[in-house]
């Protein structure tokens, strides 16, 4: 059990490793480097040169990435060339203003649509069932830009209960930000809601198939208690995955919502940087947003662990099973 | 209805909607069930009989529905309770043990949380004290520590063990038991009907036994009722229905259920020919395990010969079969396979490295042949396949081969453009073997290639591979862990348990003097139609124990036994 913990924590931090050496050398191959585009397209071969001298972008370029990653690891990742502050402060204030409207979505979003799709899948067939299965197939076919700017006009345009847009940029304080982060979390619950309550509700079908669950229901128990208590816990293990791909979605910015709430988060951050080719900060976010890929599937990883008690004790005999699978196909 | 009588079915009609017409799964259904006595529902797959039986519950499956008929249980009729006293009678008046308690058990909640869930549903006590008493009373052994485990640590007797005694604690007044030891072993099978027996006297309860096995009906249901495709085909007395059958059907069941007593064996030994396949002191180890899986194999095969490798599960049979196909490991020791020519060829490493002519040379029969085949293509592109893989006919000789093919399975041409779906169980185990046959193989692996299959089904597929091996001159090596299947298919059988061979023998040798305890415990504990008692219901406390030092010893007439305590000195 430790041991696996263990393994699943050592290829994270190789598939982080591995995402900060493409990043680095994805930004280099680019055409032209910092010292050319802080100078611009006139700028004489001597300022450029002088200037690569002065960012100390002559060096070797693994010395480069040594002392990059170094500082990566720290927490360092330069200054940005265009405002000149530390990239890292500048990141750090985009990614809360993110997690300010992801976090109450995620817990929201993902508790409302686990128990909508359990509901659904227990009453298949019904005119509930069919309801919420319109409803998410609906949200799910429209793209997040036109919820929100639905959302927009009704709750902040024909009944002003929300700001529309957040006016402060990112300096903007917390409790100019509080009243404008509902509408954004709407959004990104109806956007991320459809895919959970469509896998859940597939999900509890199938463990209500299954014979454990016949047999609870024969043993006298309610169906409540058969749905919460036998079949749900088995059933959100498939869902997991599709739970943490929307979080990761969610925390590495949404770049359309952000732009149309003008939020001043990580999304929003990371078109701007993208504008003013400011690399350094364009290479902070992909560092971040692989961290946050890295992080929430290896939670995912161990709530399936904790979720499924065979996980736990049974891998070598599965990989038996897999093997004499393969060899069958 | 009679006082003692306790539940009764009336004139059921059950059926259930397919498209746009209705399906009739079960049709004037009649039977009583009295308390202390045992009612016996026999059938192959499809009769319905678990349908009728968990009417008792009031249980129907998705889209199915009474149609004519009653079921009533005591005074009340179950399919106008409304739900809360049916949840009462759930579980409290009749309870359930389902057929595969490995599947039956929730997967992610502990031993003692479900068995405590079921009583305190029907607002029984259910202090640890009472769990402790309950697993004691299935003979569960150390039952204060299973309370905390979760079902998969269980073996599958303990699983089943377990299911019944959540059914049993609530003092249920009828006890329902569909297949209850179709997934287990011999041993485990004795013991575990051999418990129901003993609870039901002790308890009082009428019992309902669903099975396809007439040996399990015989020894422990008082009366039977024999159905096929819905409808009942003998109703009355077990010893009566038995020993003499009215009806044709209930006759082919009887003549098809395999047997351990009273069968001829087919003694063919031909010493003059020549060795296909030699294992020597095979260690088998999966990845990273710290057991071995198989230790010290040793077997022989020869042309046309086919050895029979049996043992309950976890006892390494099926490792055997997927070393020598090259799908596990061997750790150390030889194996080898001599093709026609004399040409010998090392069967150690993986199927990839083989060469493609060895590769060719072993064939493995699945024991689950939806699996095993693609159900996206068709059969006579599935028996295509090796064909062309193994250069055996070209693009236009094909089709003439996969008819034929067809033809010597028993199936016949047109079923190449069948996919896996329109086919029965035994049709597709056709299929598998039509498949191998066409790599034309010196060795065939069967791997428990009849256990998904009902017993006329079974003997069909038994018959025709025995002609097959008479007629290509094949080898075949046949893992099961039936005795009585080994019994009708082998020249030699080879017994294990834990990844060792205890004993190993000709067939007719080993039936008529098995020397090692373990051998001795399986053929005791093998129950078949004709039985009217259990083997001796300690199959619980008879467990044998290996000496991992001893050595097989040869004790002539090609019967080797292995020198564990009892084995050579008892008889």
């Amino acid at each position: 059990m430790l041991r696996l913990i263990g393994t699943r924590l050592a290829t994270s931090v190789i598939t982080l490793f591995l995402a900060a050496f493409f990043v680095f050398f994805a930004v280099q191959a680019l055409p032209g480097d910092v010292a050319e585009q802080l100078l611009g397209q006139n700028a004489t071969e001597e300022a450029v040169a002088t200037m690569r001298e002065q960012l100390g972008l002559d060096a070797n370029v693994w010395v480069r990435f040594a002392e990059w990653l170094g500082g990566a690891v720290t927490g360092d990742f330069g200054t940005s060339l265009v405002s000149g502050e530390s990239v890292s402060g500048t990141l750090w204030t985009a990614f809360s203003h993110t997690l300010l409207i992801a976090v109450p979505a995620i817990v929201v979003g993902i508790g409302l649509s686990l128990v909508l799709g359990v509901w659904a899948g227990s009453r298949r067939g019904t005119s509930t069932d069919s309801g919420i299965s319109i409803i998410a197939l609906v949200a799910m076919s429209i793209p997040e830009f036109v919820v929100a700017t639905v959302l927009i006009l009704l709750l902040a345009i024909i009944a002003p209960i929300f700001p529309a847009v957040v006016l402060g940029g990112p300096g903007a304080s917390l409790s100019e930000l509080l009243p404008a982060i509902v509408l954004p979390a709407i959004t990104l619950v109806i956007a991320m809601a459809a895919y959970i309550i469509r896998a859940m509700r597939s999900s509890t079908i199938d463990g209500l198939a299954t014979e454990y669950a016949t047999t609870a229901e024969l043993k006298g128990l309610t169906r409540r208690r058969v749905l919460w208590r036998h079949v749900a816990p088995s059933a959100i293990l498939p869902v997991l995955p599709v739970i943490s791909i929307n979080v990761a979605w969610l925390l590495g910015g949404v770049v359309v919502v952000e732009s149309v709430f003008n939020y001043p988060g990580l999304g929003k951050l990371m078109i701007d940087s993208v504008s003013t080719r400011d690399l350094p900060i364009l290479q902070a976010i992909a560092v971040l947003s692989a961290l946050v890929y890295v992080s929430v599937n290896l939670i995912a990883d161990l709530l399936a662990l904790a979720a499924d008690p065979r996980q736990r004790t049974l891998h070598s005999s599965q990989r038996r099973s897999r093997s004499s699978k393969e060899a069958t196909a | 209805m009679t006082t003692s009588t306790v539940a009764a079915v009336r004139g059921l009609r059950v059926s259930y909607d397919a498209g746009d017409q209705r399906v009739t799964v079960a049709e004037d259904i009649d039977f009583e069930l009295t308390r202390g006595r045992t009612l016996g529902l026999v059938g192959e797959s499809g009769s319905g009989k678990s349908t009728v039986a968990r009417t008792l519950l009031g249980h129907l499956r998705d889209g199915s529905r009474i149609d004519a008929g009653t079921v009533t249980v005591f005074e009340d009729d179950v399919f106008a309770l409304a739900p809360a006293p049916l949840r009462q009678l759930r579980g409290g008046t009749v309870a359930l043990v389902a057929q595969n308690a490995g599947h039956a058990l929730t997967p992610s909640m502990r031993i003692g949380a479900q068995l405590r869930e079921t009583l305190d549903a029907h607002g029984l006590p259910s202090g640890d004290d009472r769990l402790i008493e309950l697993l004691d009373l299935v003979r569960l052994p150390s039952p204060d520590a299973l309370i905390d485990r979760y079902p998969h640590e269980l073996s599958g007797g303990q699983q089943q063990r377990v299911a019944i005694a959540m059914a049993v604690s609530t003092d249920p007044k009828i006890l329902v038991l569909d297949e209850p030891t179709t997934a287990l072993d011999v041993i485990t099978q004795a013991a575990v009907l051999a418990l129901v027996n003993e609870l039901r006297e002790r308890l009082g309860m009428a019992v309902l036994i669903v099975s396809h096995d007439l040996g399990v009906v015989s020894a422990v249901a008082d009366d039977v009722l024999v159905m096929r495709l819905g409808r009942e085909v003998e109703h009355g007395p077990t010893q009566e229905v038995l020993n003499r059958p009215r009806e044709e059907y209930t006759r082919q069941l009887i003549a098809a259920a395999p047997r351990v007593h009273g069968v001829d064996i087919i003694g063919r030994e031909d010493p003059d020919a020549d060795v296909v396949v030699r294992c020597r002191d095979v260690d088998i180890r999966y990845p990273r395990a710290p057991r071995l899986a198989v230790s010290g194999f040793d077997v022989e095969i020869l042309r046309g010969e086919t050895v029979a490798v049996v043992g309950e599960s976890g006892s390494g049979k099926s490792t055997v079969a997927s070393a020598l196909a090259g799908l596990a490991d061997v750790e150390r020791g030889e194996a080898a396979l001599w093709s026609s020519d004399g040409t010998r060829h090392d069967l150690l490493g993986a199927a990839a490295r083989r060469p493609v002519d060895v590769r060719r040379s072993v064939q493995l029969i699945f024991q689950n042949a939806d699996l095993a085949l693609n159900p996206r293509r068709t059969v006579g592109d599935a028996i295509a396949r090796p064909l062309k893989v193994f250069g055996r006919a070209s693009r236009a000789e094909t089709p003439a081969v996969v008819d034929r093919l067809l033809t010597e399975v028993g199936l016949g041409p047109e079923f190449a453009r069948r996919v896996p779906a329109q086919l029965s169980g035994g049709q597709r185990q056709r299929v598998g073997i039509a498949r191998a046959l066409a790599a034309e193989p010196t060795l065939l692996i069967a791997d428990e290639i009849t256990t998904a299959l009902d017993v006329s089904v079974q003997a069909e597929v038994l018959a025709l591979l025995d002609h097959l091996r008479e007629s290509r001159g094949l080898s075949c090596l046949f893992i099961s862990h039936d005795l009585a299947v080994v019994r009708s298919v082998a020249d030699r059988i080879v017994v294990m348990k834990d990844g060792r061979i205890v004993e190993s023998a000709p067939t007719a040798v080993l039936f008529e003097e098995p020397r090692h305890p373990y051998t001795r415990s399986l053929l005791e504990a093998v129950i078949e139609p004709g039985h009217t008692e259990l083997p001796g219901s300690d199959a619980d406390h008879r467990t044998t124990t290996l000496d991992p030092d001893a050595p097989l010893i040869d004790i002539g007439n090609g019967h080797r036994v292995r020198d564990d305590e009892g084995a050579l000195t008892t008889r």
